[in-house]
């Protein structure tokens, strides 16, 4: 399959915060050995709070840009799943990017791709904890779910691309501050 | 603020409800205690759905909502969106937690003057809700389809019929088992008579022919 150009800078862009995020110690133990329903609802008490402050972000940008919205929310998913769990979401008080149409594209890639990575960790979810709920952790990879994305990222000039790949990076930081705060508790 | 758990007495107290926050000001227990109350006045729905064990989870969730003040709007707000929607997933639509919002403000600030800034809070999330709502419905149209439901709805179910568009605005919200949670009890042939069962399963469709043409009204 051939990589979007941009997708492939957006990448790069965010290549080392993304494996800062994935090897923090409240989510990776999603994907180790010895998964207890303790840190599973850690987790996800954790990501509601950016996957709010996005899901809502994208819907509210698609609206005032008049562009299709082109992500199935997964928030009410990740609610029930920590409901069931007995849990509240962490405290979140992230920061927003502005509105514009490099940084909606920047957030749909972030989504998406939280969407894609999703469906790996969720096997091992499904495996080592059967009975816990996992609707959030569900779902299948569309290959092609990302074009639409690119599509609108075709005409952009360099420095609405750097406004992507600032917004991406922002988007990532904000959750990184979000978790170390929780985690230094 | 105390723990749930810690007292049993508690006049918020719900052991079914997990481990949070309660206020300990008897000022603002008794504001929470009349909120619900008034929410249970507004909606028959309510105790005849789930009656009091759904009691105790409204004393419950007040208390929660009264302690939430001494965080930022961002807090309250995102605390507010996951609580709502949990219960819109189980046949209380959203609608429901702004009028609860509402209340507890009216409640609270009559009950402690000094604080009504603070108590504001819950209003500005009430807000938030209903802006979520009009983007998908306009007000006008919500208050116009649930005040003809409203129109051949009997006593006993005063009021339901914001809870059937609400129902509908929260599933276009990306409240995905709002609908069906509600209508599973509210039209339900077993236990209210056909003709009702009938407005209430057409204002479900009215309502998501007018969001559709709201909505591709407001983004074409």
């Amino acid at each position: 399959m051939i990589q979007h150009p941009f997708h492939h800078r957006l990448r790069e862009a965010t290549k080392a915060l993304h494996h800062r995020l994935d090897h923090h110690p409240i989510l990776s133990p999603l994907v180790r050995p010895g998964l207890t329903l303790g840190d599973y609802g850690d987790a996800l008490a954790a990501l509601h709070g950016p996957q709010w402050s996005m899901e809502g972000w994208v819907a509210q940008a698609s609206v005032m840009l008049n562009v299709p919205i082109l992500y199935a929310a997964r928030l009410d998913h990740l609610g029930s799943d920590l409901s069931d769990l007995g849990r509240k979401p962490w405290p979140w008080e992230g920061r927003q990017v502005e509105i514009s149409l490099p940084a909606l594209v920047a957030m749909l890639y972030v989504l998406e791709g939280s969407r894609r990575g999703s469906v790996v960790i969720g096997e091992l979810i499904r495996m080592r904890l059967p009975n816990a709920p996992h609707r959030f952790f569900s779902g299948q990879i569309e290959e092609n779910s990302m074009d639409p994305i690119w599509r609108l990222a075709d005409r952009f000039s360099s420095d609405m691309q750097a406004i992507a790949i600032e917004a991406a990076q922002q988007a990532f930081l904000s959750f990184l501050e979000h978790i170390e705060k929780l985690h230094c508790r | 603020m105390v723990t749930t758990g810690v007292d049993s007495r508690h006049p918020l107290n719900n052991p079914d409800a997990g481990t949070h926050l309660l206020p300990d000001d008897p000022r603002e227990i008794g504001a929470a205690l009349r909120a619900g109350e008034r929410c249970y006045e507004v909606l028959p729905y309510l105790e005849a759905r789930y009656g009091k064990r759904g009691e105790a989870y409204t004393r419950s969730d007040g208390g929660f909502l009264v302690t939430l003040v001494q965080s930022g709007q961002a807090h309250v707000d995102h605390q507010v969106f996951w609580l709502a929607g949990v219960l819109a997933n189980r046949g209380m639509p959203r609608w429901l937690m702004e009028m609860h919002l509402d209340l507890l403000y009216e409640e609270l600030s009559r009950a402690i003057p000094d604080n009504e800034s603070r108590y504001r809070k819950l209003v500005q999330a009430a807000n938030r809700l209903r802006r979520d709502r009009w983007q998908v419905l306009s007000d006008e149209k919500f208050q116009e389809l649930s005040g003809r439901i409203e129109r051949v709805a009997s006593a006993e179910l005063r009021n339901c019929g914001y809870l059937v568009v609400s129902a509908v605005c929260d599933e276009a919200c990306g409240v995905r088992n709002a609908v069906a949670s509600l209508m599973d009890w509210l039209a339900d042939p077993g236990r209210f008579s056909a003709e009702w069962c009938a407005v209430a399963s057409g204002g479900i469709a009215d309502a998501r022919t007018l969001i559709r043409s709201d909505y591709s009204g407001a983004t074409s």
